[in-house]
């Protein structure tokens, strides 16, 4: 995924196995924008482009049927073929927000379609027209040459494109959108071919430069094709096998990834790009969670492996305020915890003062992304939200579909790549009110109060195909089940500590009820999650003296499930009663509310439930291990 | 090694995928004029995708040595016994 991140569209999730099947019924959706929207978030590969490519083409009349697309047309001059590229710009502009026709020429009469003013491409009257040409379609090339002729050379080229962009501009007025050239992996000298002015290394670079610099003060638009080969690598972008047989000017691997360039500049074009950055904070700006492991031992420190990898995430959290992009905070935190971190951890670069909004609590994230959107006045369109954790990606795109929501690799040290990857802030040109745009919000920061929680959340629960195992304490289980009552501190009942000696005891004492937890669900298996211990206090009554959760499976309802198999182990023992005990810590204000919200009966300090009582709904499927 | 029927298999879920058309049928006869939509681009693409799936490298002589899906089967089929 991470050697493949561009050409595989990794920051988008993968399609799923009905999307043939789903590109069919397309026509017969009853909201077809929004589902033609849904099936272009997913990367897809470029047969894959084609297929919701012809599915859009047959939805595109009446046009009223697509309210939430916005109309454009694309002419497409180049080169090479462009027969396949101009589907999947198609399909691509779908997940940007647009309703795109991309007018096409035939082979090989781009000066043609440009010089002629009652040409298609004139006649179409098109809202931007991409001049997709390579080093292939310039004369860039001659007999040994010094710098002044290689200039001359150079000046002859640029004038080509700047014929064609005036005889588009003077022809139908349309905004012209240019690409660099990509320079051809085959040297000629070697090394020297940078400083040698009769290479075609030299004539690109020099071709690029002038090209780039020409551009200001024009409305046209700028694709940094050369950047986006390099990046993929030069010997992979350009492919001889596949120019002599189809005149491809692009390897076919390297469509998708082009055509969504397209599709975000369109968008950046029409004012479209996403304007504010939500982060998760544990496992996202820094490693480790720090209600657990306490603000002292969490990973953000110049010089640690872990800690550089989430340090470059707040680094280009903090690159993107710069250029006035507004930066917020949802996190499953107490908000108190939460905040110390970004005034007093010597190493943070994020502090509070950057963050527009700040949203640390216990609520589904969807629902603060929504707060935090009503705070900013910003529609959920322009949000981005980053999480490492895939649960809560999930279910914020399945309630939020406005919002982005980049994948992410297991590996923190590339987030920040897969984010910029993604290409969310996609601008044209940056503009002085840019960088002040994300004080403005801030100026306005503070916490917002929560909304009611958005429906629909069971559903999500139930779409994820939860498994619940309890086993007893066991061998094998025992080293994790005593980091988890070591180290859990937020969802912690008790906070009682033991040993792995004391541990291996429970497993034999007939007197206690000990509970390892398991949960795995679609994103695989999240490993042990909880632990419980009970204790015969009576003849006919439990204590919990311990109830723990990871803080990562918090919202799923495996509470409930755990209570829900504590009072029919309870009912086989002849238990009448369970007893629980919530001991603050001052790291587990989660839990404050536990035992009544699974309605236990406040009794002094103690929270009491009569297992006779009916036992909670089950939510998920039960394994025994 | 592989099948000739395994490979034909796998050859009709590309054509498939690329002509999207579901109701694609291969044979030892078969070309391109018995198949709408396969032409000089979507041939390019199956036989990318083609040499994707079974991790060869098409070079553009072989490509013109194929004159049916016979021959391409066959080519794959005796690539797999090295």
């Amino acid at each position: 995924m991470i050697d493949t991140l561009y050409e595989d569209l990794a920051w988008l999730p993968a399609a799923p196995p009905d999307f043939r099947e789903r590109c069919r019924l397309v026509a017969q959706n009853d909201d077809p924008g929004r589902e033609l929207r849904a099936l272009a978030s997913y990367a897809l590969s470029t047969p894959q482009l084609n297929r919701l490519a012809s599915a859009f083409e047959r939805v595109t009349s009446p046009s009223d049927r697509l309210p939430q697309l916005a109309p454009f047309r694309l002419g497409l001059l180049g080169n090479g073929t462009l027969d396949a590229i101009a589907p999947a710009i198609v399909a691509s502009s779908l997940r940007h927000g647009f309703a795109m026709e991309c007018v096409t020429v035939p082979f090989g009469t781009f000066a043609q379609q440009a010089y002629d003013p009652a040409s298609l491409i004139h006649r179409a009257r098109c809202d931007a027209v991409l001049l997709a040409l390579d080093a292939r379609a310039l004369p860039l090339h001659g007999p040994a040459m010094d710098r002044e002729e290689a200039r001359t050379v150079v000046d002859g080229a640029v004038a080509v494109l700047d014929g064609l962009r005036s005889a588009l501009h003077a022809g139908s007025g349309t905004t012209c959108i240019v690409q660099t050239l990509a320079a051809f992996p085959e040297t000629l000298f070697g090394n020297a071919d940078r400083r040698t002015s009769t290479t075609s290394r030299y004539l690109v670079d020099a071709f690029n430069e002038r090209l780039i610099a020409g551009l200001t003060g024009s409305p046209d638009v700028l694709l940094d094709c050369a950047a986006l080969a390099e990046t993929v690598g030069l010997g992979r972008w350009h492919s001889p096998a596949q120019w002599n047989l189809a005149k491809l000017p692009f390897a076919d691997a390297y469509v998708p990834v082009y055509a969504d360039q397209v599709a975000r500049l369109v968008g950046a074009i029409k004012g479209k790009s996403r304007r504010c950055l939500v982060l998760d904070l544990d496992n996202t700006v820094w490693g480790g969670v720090v209600g657990d492991v306490g603000m002292e031992n969490i990973a953000i420190a110049e010089g640690d492996a872990v800690g550089e990898a989430f340090r470059s995430v707040q680094r280009f959290a903090l690159e993107l305020r710069e250029r006035g992009v507004v930066l917020a905070v949802s996190s499953k935190n107490d908000d108190a915890v939460a905040r110390r971190v970004f005034r007093e951890h010597p190493d943070m670069l994020l502090r509070e003062n950057h963050i527009a909004v700040f949203q640390a609590n216990w609520k589904d994230k969807a629902s603060n992304i929504k707060a935090i959107s009503e705070e900013l006045s910003l529609g959920l369109d322009a949000f981005v939200f980053l999480d490492d954790n895939p649960a809560e990606r999930g279910i914020v795109r399945q309630m939020l579909p406005d919002v982005a929501v980049p994948e992410l690799p297991a590996d923190p040290a590339y987030y920040a790549r897969t984010l910029a990857a993604a290409g969310y802030f996609e601008s044209t040109v940056f503009s002085p009110e840019d960088r002040q745009r994300a004080d403005y919000y801030e100026r306005n920061a503070k916490r917002v109060a929560l909304q009611k929680e958005l429906g629909g959340l069971d559903e999500y629960l139930a779409s994820l195909d939860m498994e619940i195992t309890f086993s007893p304490f066991d061998a094998y289980g025992r080293d994790r089940i005593a980091q988890l009552i070591n180290k859990s501190n937020q969802f912690n009942l008790t906070t009682k500590r033991y040993t792995p000696a004391e541990i291996a005891q429970l497993e034999r004492d007939s007197d206690v009820l000990a509970l390892q937890i398991r949960l795995s669900d679609v994103f695989g298996d999240n490993g042990m999650i909880s632990v419980v211990i009970c204790r015969r206090a009576d003849r006919a009554v439990w204590t919990i003296d311990t109830w723990l959760m990871s803080c990562r499976v918090l919202g799923r309802g495996v509470e409930r499930m755990v209570l829900r198999e504590l009072i029919a182990r309870a009912r086989a023992c002849g238990i009448a009663r369970l007893t629980g005990y919530f001991i603050p810590t001052g790291r587990n204000e989660l839990v404050r509310d536990h035992y009544a919200s699974l309605g236990f009966r406040p009794d002094g300090e103690a929270w009491c439930y009569d297992v006779t009582e009916s036992e909670p709904e089950p939510t998920m499927r039960v394994r025994y291990g | 090694m592989l099948t000739e029927s395994s490979v034909y298999s796998a050859l009709t879920d590309i054509f498939s995928d690329v002509l999207d058309n579901d109701n694609i049928v291969l044979t030892r006869d078969t070309t391109a004029k018995d198949i709408d939509g396969w032409d000089s681009l979507t041939n390019i693409q199956i036989m990318l995708r083609t040499g994707q799936v079974f991790k060869l490298h098409f070079s553009a002589g072989q490509i013109q040595s194929f004159h049916n899906v016979g021959d391409l089967v066959a080519f794959i089929v005796d690539k797999s016994k090295s």
